[in-house]
C-alpha cells in the first residue's frame, strides 16, 4: 500500500514537472516582452517628427520569436492606416498599441548589424502622413 | 494479508501527503495561470500623457492654435494628432482659458478619473498630466490606453 502511494506520488510529480517545463518553454515571457516593446516603440514614435529615424534593438524579442517559430522579419508590424503598432513573438497572436502622432512609419529589420552575431535591430523612419 | 499497526499509519500518511501535494499543485497551477495571463503589464499611461501634453503645449506656444475658434479638426490638424486614436475612448484633452471657456476632446469623464486614487492600480483608469499658464490657461491630458491581444 505504501509502495503504491509512493509510486502514485512520484508519477504525479513527474507529470507536473513535465507540464511545468512544457508551459514554461511555450510561454517564454512572450506576452510580457510584446507588451513592453510595443509600448516603447509607440512612445518613440509619439516623440518623433517627420524626417527622424531611430534604431531599436529587439534582440530579446527576436530570440523569443525564433524559439516560437516566428520569422524575425514579422515580429513588428506598423499599420499606418489605423495608426497601430503590432508586436508578435508567437505564431497567430500579437500585441497591439495605437500611436497618436499622425505620421507614417517606414520600418525594416536589420539582423546582425555590423557583423554582431545574435543581434537584431529595427530601423524606423518617420515620414509625413500620406493622405 | 496481515496488517500491522505501523504499516497502516505510514501508508495513510503517505497517501494523505500525496493527496495534499496534488491539491497544492492544482492550486499553484491555477494561480500561476491567472498571474501569467492577468498580471499588470508595463504601464505607459503617464508617459503617453506627458508626450501628448507636450505636443499640445508646443502647439499653443508656437501659435499654431489659440483658444479662439478651437475645435477638434483644427486641434488634430495643427498639432499633427490622429483623431481616431484620440477618439478611441481612452484619451482626453481638456483646455480651459482664463475667461473660463472650455474645450474638451475625448472622454470628458476622465476629468474625474484623473483625480481618483485608484488610478495608479487600475489600468482602465487614466493617468493624466496637466499644465497651467500664469494667466489662468489650463491644459489637462490623460490616457488609459493599454495594449490589446490581437491575431497576427
Amino acid at each position: 500500500m505504501a509502495m503504491d502511494s509512493l509510486m502514485y506520488l512520484v508519477i504525479s510529480l513527474a507529470i507536473f514537472a513535465g507540464l511545468f517545463i512544457f508551459i514554461n518553454s511555450y510561454n517564454r515571457g512572450s506576452a510580457f516582452y510584446e507588451d513592453f516593446y510595443v509600448k516603447e516603440i509607440v512612445n518613440l514614435i509619439n516623440n518623433a517628427g517627420p524626417g527622424m529615424e531611430f534604431k531599436l534593438d529587439v534582440t530579446k524579442l527576436a530570440s523569443i520569436a525564433f524559439k516560437n517559430g516566428k520569422p524575425v522579419k514579422e515580429i513588428i508590424d506598423v499599420d499606418n492606416v489605423l495608426n497601430k503598432v503590432v508586436v508578435s513573438s508567437r505564431i497567430g497572436a500579437g500585441t497591439s498599441f495605437g500611436f497618436f502622432n499622425d505620421v507614417d512609419i517606414v520600418y525594416l529589420p536589420v539582423e546582425n548589424p555590423s557583423g554582431n552575431i545574435g543581434t537584431t535591430q529595427f530601423i524606423f523612419k518617420i515620414v509625413e502622413k500620406q493622405k | 494479508m496481515i496488517y500491522r499497526r505501523g504499516d497502516a499509519t505510514a501508508s495513510s500518511i503517505l497517501y494523505m501527503g500525496s493527496f495534499f501535494i496534488i491539491i497544492l499543485m492544482i492550486v499553484v497551477g491555477i494561480y500561476g495561470g491567472f498571474v501569467s495571463f492577468f498580471r499588470e503589464g508595463y504601464d505607459s499611461r503617464y508617459t503617453e500623457s506627458r508626450v501628448l501634453l507636450n505636443k499640445v503645449k508646443d502647439c499653443f506656444d508656437s501659435g499654431k492654435i489659440t483658444f479662439e475658434g478651437l475645435n477638434e479638426e483644427s486641434l488634430v490638424e495643427k498639432c499633427v494628432l490622429n483623431k481616431d486614436i484620440l477618439n478611441d475612448g481612452e484619451h482626453i484633452i481638456y483646455l480651459k482659458d482664463s475667461s473660463g471657456s472650455e474645450f474638451s476632446f475625448g472622454v470628458d469623464n476622465f476629468r474625474v478619473g484623473c483625480g481618483l486614487n485608484a488610478r495608479f492600480d487600475h489600468l482602465e483608469l487614466p493617468l493624466c498630466a496637466s499644465f497651467e499658464y500664469g494667466s489662468g490657461n489650463y491644459i489637462l491630458v490623460g490616457s488609459s490606453q493599454n495594449s490589446r491581444r490581437v491575431s497576427a
